[in-house]
């Protein structure tokens, strides 16, 4: 940025003398005959480094200019070096102290000293430039790190929200299976019991029972029994209502958001058995899924990978787009399968789940669960496996196409 | 036969059915209430020699009845047998106002007989 300095006096020659004098340094100079012509340069061009103003002036002297370029708070940076042909009386100083002066320069001018005073507020000026630059900068670097902060907050309590919500569902969860347990445990009990003692008295030796009492016993057990049957009813009515709760919500989703947030939980796992677990799906792939369904397909089909690898092996996640679909890899570099076991692994002909490389058990369900849930989608799952080398499965969902 | 009097508690009408057949037909005199509430003016007025009750008894605990019971210097002597589905409690057999027995549901009725006639002989 050049160094712009504002030239004031009334008398031309003073002016071109002044100009001739710093010429060599490379200013650029803005010259006025009168301090009503300096104000109006200096409130219609900006950021001047320094003014030069002769003090003896008809209408409107140096010191009255200078106090009414002060009385602007734009212009109040600027410095200013009164010229002057007075002798240098204490008096008069302080009044062009007073009015804001920075330094004094006697006519005629010693061009030497004019030189060396102008080029110290020139460098003074650059100077003042750079550290407000320097200032915006930080302003801006602390303004992005407010941002980020903020970011981070926003992010952790969403992050707890949704752990709430689900710590909430959970305990839902856990409350109607202690329901169906009391239930399963107390009302079914009590019939039980009067239909097992009754029948039990009944069969022991029914030549001394008296045919009225043999009445009152086979009364009270078709009561019971249809009791048990009212019972069994409410709980098959129950258990129906339990899994509609499970029901099929698609909604948009961000695939590596999802799958992101389904691999938080098993991190901890592949860490113990040192496996690298890596989600290389491609930000901008979107589906329609239901996010429950997508996590517990992803958390099994990831706990599985990580179950049949040995430790310090990779598993990996990718997806691409399959014409209308998104297909999902988990890959990993584990012990592989026989093509029968290939051929069986979602018809559960065996429900005998092997155990892992470090003997995890398994249930043998989850790959029904995952196959379950990946048809709700009208997906299909692949599987492709070498023994000793590794598998990956496949499966694919709803993509939400980028042809817009 | 055997003799005695007792008093069967139970929210469970078909039980106290079975348990008053079974246990009449065996030779005891038998009162049945299908609540807890009056339970003091019942022992008062059957005056029995032993006390069947189950644990839940609509709205109220056969455990707090069986304190009242036992700490009642009147009653304390009166042998209590509890019958439970869902609570064991046999670890709370040996603390104070705790029931001299209990028995499980379902019961097996030969060990109902001989629980029971273990208190009435003696």
């Amino acid at each position: 940025m050049p160094v712009k300095i504002l030239l004031v006096d009334d008398n031309e020659n003073n002016l071109l003398s002044m100009e001739v004098a710093l010429e060599k340094a490379n200013y650029t100079f803005f010259r006025a005959n009168s301090g009503r012509d300096a104000l109006r340069l200096l409130l219609h061009e900006p950021d001047f480094s320094l003014i030069l103003l002769d003090v003896k002036m008809p209408i409107m002297d140096g010191y009255e200019t200078a106090e009414l370029i002060y009385q602007r708070d734009k212009l109040k940076q600027i410095p200013i070096i009164f010229i002057t042909a007075h002798d240098y009386e204490e008096a008069a100083m302080f009044k062009g102290y007073q009015a804001g002066a920075v330094d004094f320069i006697r006519k005629p001018f010693n061009a030497e000293i004019l030189r060396s005073k102008v080029a110290i507020f020139a460098e003074l000026y650059k100077k003042n430039q750079l550290l407000r630059k320097q200032e915006e900068k930080l302003q801006a670097i602390n303004a992005d790190l407010v941002q980020l902060n903020q970011e981070l907050e926003q992010r952790v309590a969403e992050r707890t929200l949704a752990l709430e919500n689900l710590n909430q569902e959970l305990q839902a969860l856990n409350l109607s299976k202690d329901k169906f347990l009391s239930v399963m445990s107390h009302d079914l009990r009590n019939p039980l019991t009067a239909l097992l003692a009754s029948s039990g008295k009944l069969s022991e030796n029914p030549e001394n029972l008296s045919p009225n009492q043999v009445k009152q016993l086979s009364q009270i057990i078709h009561r019971t029994s249809n009791k048990l049957l009212d019972q069994l009813n409410e709980v098959i009515e129950w258990a129906k209502k339990q899994s509609r709760k499970t029901s099929f919500n698609p909604e948009k989703l961000r695939l590596a958001d999802g799958v992101e947030e389904s691999l938080e939980l098993l991190k901890p796992n592949a860490q113990q058995k040192k496996i690298n677990l890596q989600n290389h799906i491609p930000k901008d792939i979107e589906v329609m899924a239901d996010s429950l369904m997508l996590r517990s397909i992803v958390q099994n089909l990831v706990t599985n990978a990580i179950k049949y690898t040995p430790e310090g092996g990779s598993v990996r996640l990718n997806a691409k787009w399959e014409a209308q679909m998104a297909c999902i890899f988990v890959e990993d570099s584990g012990i592989g399968m026989t093509a029968d076991v290939k051929t069986h692994l979602f018809t559960n002909t065996d429900p005998r789940s092997l155990s892992g490389t470090n003997n995890e058990p398994g249930s043998g369900l989850g790959l029904l669960l995952v196959s379950d849930f990946v048809a709700q989608h009208g997906g299909k799952i692949a599987v492709e496996s070498t023994l000793g080398a590794g598998t990956t499965i496949s499966f694919t969902i709803p993509a939400i196409t980028m042809d817009k | 036969m055997k003799s005695g009097k007792i008093l069967i508690l139970d929210d469970d009408n078909d039980i106290l059915e079975i348990l008053s057949l079974l246990l009449s037909e065996h030779g005891y005199e038998i009162r049945t209430l299908n609540h807890g509430e009056t339970t003091f003016e019942n022992i008062q007025d059957f005056q029995p020699d032993l006390i069947l009750m189950d644990v839940m008894l609509a709205g109220m605990d056969g455990r707090t009845i069986c304190k009242s019971i036992k700490e009642n210097p009147l009653t304390c002597s009166l042998p209590v047998i509890l019958i439970s589905g869902t609570h064991d409690l046999v670890e709370s057999l040996h603390r104070p106002g705790a029931p001299d027995d209990f028995i499980a549901k379902p019961f097996d009725i030969d060990l109902l007989y001989s629980k029971i006639d273990e208190y009435l002989v003696a």
